[in-house]
Formats: structure tokens, sequence, C-alpha cells
């Protein structure tokens, strides 16, 4: 069903394919740019894809003015603040984001603070404040999950306050994502397998939450059909090319979906862990995942029934009776995480994930304290949200 | 190019109707929330973990109607439609989508998904006030219209009937954050 309203955008350029990287400087050129700040961390620069980027700029006008490599996995304002500074010292003009969600979100806050020229990116806090156009940035994703490079979001923490702030515009968005099937060869099996549910649950979100529009959902159940077909082979078999920008290309239209349809319930139990008790971000959506649709089936189960096709393929669907449809996409979501926990160790319980029972409560307040319960088909209280919680903890 | 070519006939029809309906709509949201805080457990709950002093402003961009409210030693208090240099303001982008929320024809999480509100301030906050406006709604409508536009609707008990008795014929004519110590 179309809305009676919506709204949809996305700018963003995709470079995707072999060697895609070699065209970051003829990007920024392009772009007016030619000293970019790249945001990366230390696993980027051990895993060596930071040289393959450093080697891209042989014989270009565009030089490397400065590189920050520090990029926690739960980037703070702190550390956006602190980046911010290296850009104004080393006089760049662009920001390229190399990395997971993290360096792409911290990147894309440093634009926030070098443009709006304040010096603490807490006084720009909101959706849709900023009123001008950022520095030229490039994406350069090297996780396929969050989606990152085609959102309209960055996230990072407020470490005092413990929960993790959104930043929302439509300027957040990068001018050129760049996908290379190099960039995500050498991700560790669990990391692929979290960041692939990461991906899964934009996607299933994004067909489910209230910001739902004909454009994202052509975007989500893409995403999650890719997913279906390559994440395990992605995980089991790292090396495999194929299943890896096919998980990248996943990654990026889950991402568009949500970025235009907004999250809910899932992430904001994501959230409330990740804050309080730092599971990353793409195991807290692998455990909640089956929950929240569980939790939403009463409201949205036509929609779930609808999304069995891209999650368990043709022969599944057509032997499931319509009304058995939407539970059995919820079961379709659990195998999937059984088998991922089987392969490769990732955790589907809170208990797996190391979260102390005692913290529960905090993070369930957490939870209902983050934006995406308002796109949540159902409301979502804190006696919701703790019930769910606890049914996560130890379900196995 | 003749300067004839062009008209400057056109301007934008006053909105009288609307306008009216959206100030009064906050003003009405405004002293209902003063008194949820002090007669509803769950919105003072809520108010209580709010940093103290405190400003929230409900707008219509850019010079449309405005709702202020201001917490100071712990109370909630509506104060007036005088824009001001808020700690979070929650901004309607036209009349239009604002009259769409205050004419119950949409709710608070609708508006904001067809993006037709815009944030300033802290995110976290903005979820607990709206939380509070929800609280506030389901005593200010019939469950007619409750039901179109909140996600849950509590059942009306006696104890309900009461705080909505004292909100609708106190709160709202007379404001009751003055009353906020006596009451509590």
């Amino acid at each position: 069903m179309i809305p009676s309203y919506y709204e949809y955008y996305n700018p963003v350029k995709v470079v995707a394919g072999n060697k895609a990287v070699d065209n970051l400087p003829y990007e920024l050129e392009q772009l007016g740019a030619k000293r970019p700040l790249v945001v990366t961390d230390r696993g980027v620069v051990g895993a060596g894809l930071m040289q393959i980027v450093a080697d891209a700029f042989l014989g270009q006008e565009a030089v490397l003015a400065a590189v920050y490599e520090d990029t926690p996995p739960d980037s703070s304002v702190e550390v956006v603040n602190e980046v911010a500074r290296l850009y104004k010292k080393n006089k760049c003009d662009s920001i390229v984001g190399l990395g997971g969600g993290s360096a792409i979100d911290t990147a894309k806050a440093v634009n926030i603070v070098v443009t709006e020229e304040v010096d603490d990116l807490i006084t720009l806090m909101g959706a849709e404040v900023l009123k001008k156009e950022l520095k030229p940035f490039i994406a350069i994703p090297t996780t396929a999950g969050t989606g990152s490079e085609v959102t309209l979001v960055a996230v990072v923490a407020d470490t005092k306050r413990g929960i993790k702030m959104p930043f929302t515009s439509y300027y957040l968005l990068p001018k050129v994502a760049i996908l290379d099937p190099r960039m995500t060869l050498t991700m560790p099996p669990k990391i692929t397998a979290a960041t692939g549910m990461d991906a899964m649950t934009h996607a299933v979100e994004a067909y489910t939450c209230i910001q739902k529009n004909p454009l994202s959902d052509a975007h989500a159940t893409a995403a999650i059909a890719l997913i279906r077909d390559n994440i395990l082979t992605a995980v089991k078999k790292g090396s495999d090319k194929a299943a890896r920008f096919a998980m990248a290309n996943a990654s990026l239209l889950a991402g568009a979906a949500f970025s235009n349809a907004m999250v809910g319930v899932v992430h904001a139990l994501a959230h409330g862990v990740g804050g309080v008790c730092h599971v990353p971000h793409g195991v807290g959506n692998t455990i909640f995942l089956p929950f929240g649709m569980e939790f939403n089936l009463d409201t949205v189960g036509d929609l779930y029934g609808e999304l069995l096709l891209p999650l368990a393929g043709e022969d599944v669907y057509f032997n499931t009776p319509k009304k058995n449809r939407p539970a059995r996409a919820v079961e379709a979501v659990r195998d999937l995480n059984r088998q991922l926990n089987k392969a490769c160790g990732l955790p589907i319980t809170l208990k797996q994930a190391g979260v102390p029972l005692d913290k529960l409560e905090d993070a369930a307040n957490a939870a209902v304290n983050d934006g995406a319960v308002t796109y949540n088909p159902r409301g979502v209280d804190y006696e919701d949200a703790l019930t769910i919680m606890k049914a996560a903890y130890d379900w196995l | 190019m003749n300067d004839e070519m062009v008209s400057h006939r056109w301007k934008p029809r006053k909105k009288r109707g609307k306008t009216f309906m959206v100030q009064a709509g906050l003003f009405l949201l405004g002293r209902a929330l003063e008194a949820a805080a002090v007669l509803d457990p769950d919105v003072r709950r809520e108010v209580e973990g709010w940093k103290d002093p405190m400003t929230i402003m409900l707008h219509v961009h850019s010079e449309g109607p405005t709702m202020v409210l201001k917490k100071q030693d712990g109370v909630l208090r509506y104060a007036g439609s005088s824009p001001v240099d808020a700690d979070l303001t929650i901004f309607f982008k036209n009349l239009e989508s604002a009259f769409l929320v205050f004419s119950a024809q949409m709710s608070s999480p609708q508006g904001s998904a067809e993006h037709r509100v815009s944030l300033k301030g802290d995110a976290g906050q903005a979820m607990s006030l709206i939380r509070c406006m929800e609280t506030t709604q389901a005593y200010l409508f019939p469950k007619f219209i409750a039901k179109n536009v909140l996600k849950k609707v509590p059942p009306m008990t006696l104890k309900r009937a009461g705080v909505r008795a004292a909100i609708l014929g106190v709160g709202v004519p007379i404001g009751l954050g003055r009353f906020a110590g006596l009451v509590r």
C-alpha cells in the first residue's frame, strides 16, 4: 500500500566494483577537493586497507592531507571534536570515511563540526537542523552492514550520559559511496555475520516501520534476498569476492531503505544495550530482530508474511499457507541466527553477548528514549522493552 | 525582458482559521501538559527527569504559532506564545503540517515519520516530551479520536476521569502549575 504522503531522498553517487577505490582521487577532484582527511581505525590499517587507499593517490593532484587512525568502535563526542581540530590544523578541504559504521559516522560528525565552525558537536544536536552544505565527503565502507554510506544519520556516543545520540540531516549523506570488494575481503567471520544481520535488520525494519514507502520497500526486499543468498558464504568463505560484493550491495540497499523509512523497536533495543553494555550494534540487532518481529506481529504481521519470500525463497513462501507466513518469517530469521551462531559463534542471546542481567533495566530505559521507538508500528513502553530484553536474555 | 511579462499580484492567502486552531491547540496542549505534570504520575516522573531550568518550544516555521514551556524549580509551566531561544525546539515545517497534528488527523509519530517536523536539541529529551504529550492527549481527546492518534489508549478509569476533569476544568483555564506544591 502506498502511504498518503512520503519523502524519499538518496543523492549519493555509487561507485562500485573492481578497483573502485582507485577512483577516489578523481571523485574528490570532481567535488573540488584536493586535501582530504581520512577517518579510519586501527583494524582497517592493520588489514592493509588504508594502504590500498593511499596507493590510489599515486600520480594524482589530490594528496592525503591527514589520516586519523584511532577511531574507537563506539565513537564519541570527544573523538569527533578532536578529529575536527586535526582537520583544521592540517588545512584539509574534504573528508573520507574509511571503515565500519563508527569511522564513517565519526567522519560525518566531524563534517558537521568543521562546516558549522563550532568547537563542540553537542551544540548541534537534533534532526534536520543543519542549514548549509557540508564539506565534500566520500564514504568507503569496509564492513557490509551499517549502510552508513547512504544514510542521513550519524550516531555518536555521549559517554557522559551513556547513550548514543543520533544526528540526522540530508546534508550528512555522502557525495559518493565507494564499494570495492577488496575492502571487505579481510573482515573476520563473526564481524561479517554481525554486520550482515545489521543490514538484514535495516531492511526488515524499513519494510515495516511507519515511514515505509514504495521506494524504500524495493530497496529493502532486494537487500533481504541478497543477504539470504550470500551471508553464510561470506561468513564461511571470506575470500569469495562475489559473496562479499553482494553483501556490500545488500548493505547499501538496506541503508538506502532505512535512511528513508527509518527503523523501529529492534534498533531502539540494540541502541539500549549498545549504550549501556557496549554490545556491538550488529550483535544487538541480530539478537533482537526475531523478538522485535514477534512484538510487532499483531500490528504488521501481513508485512512480515510478504517478507517471507525474500527471507526464505520461493519454495518456502509458496508452500506456506498465507496465514502462517508471518510467523514463518520470524522463524526464518531465527533459523538464520542459529546457523550463523553455529558457523562463527555469533552471539544470539544477550547472555552470550556478555550483558549482565542487572543492567537490563538501564538498557530498557535507554531503549524507550531512543528515537527509533517513534517509527515502530506498535507503541513501545518501558515494560515492553524490559520484557523483550528478558526474553532475549537466554532463550536457547 | 519586459517588466510587463511578469505579474506581481500573487500573494499567499491568509489562513486565519487554521492559524487560530493551531494556536489554540498549542495553548490547550501547553496548559494540559502543565496540569498533567502535576496530576499524572507518568508525566510527573518524566518531567522530574528533565534538566532544571529548561525551556521547550513548539513552533510553526518560520513565523507561525508558538508554544513555550518552562520547567523551573521542579515545576512545568506554560510560558506563552512568543518565540524564545529554547533548549529543545520542535518545529513544524509549515502551518498545514501543524494543523494535521492539532486537528487530530495525524499522530505526532506519523508527523515525524512524514518529515513534517524537525528537532533542535537532545533527541532523548524529545522522546520524553513526546511520551508526555501522548499521555496528555489521552486525557484531552475522547476515545474515538484518541485511538486514531495514539498507539496505545489507556482505559478510562474513575481516577483517570477525575484527572481529566481537573485538567480540563482547572488546568486549561487557569493553569495548575502554580498549585503544584498544594496538589502534591
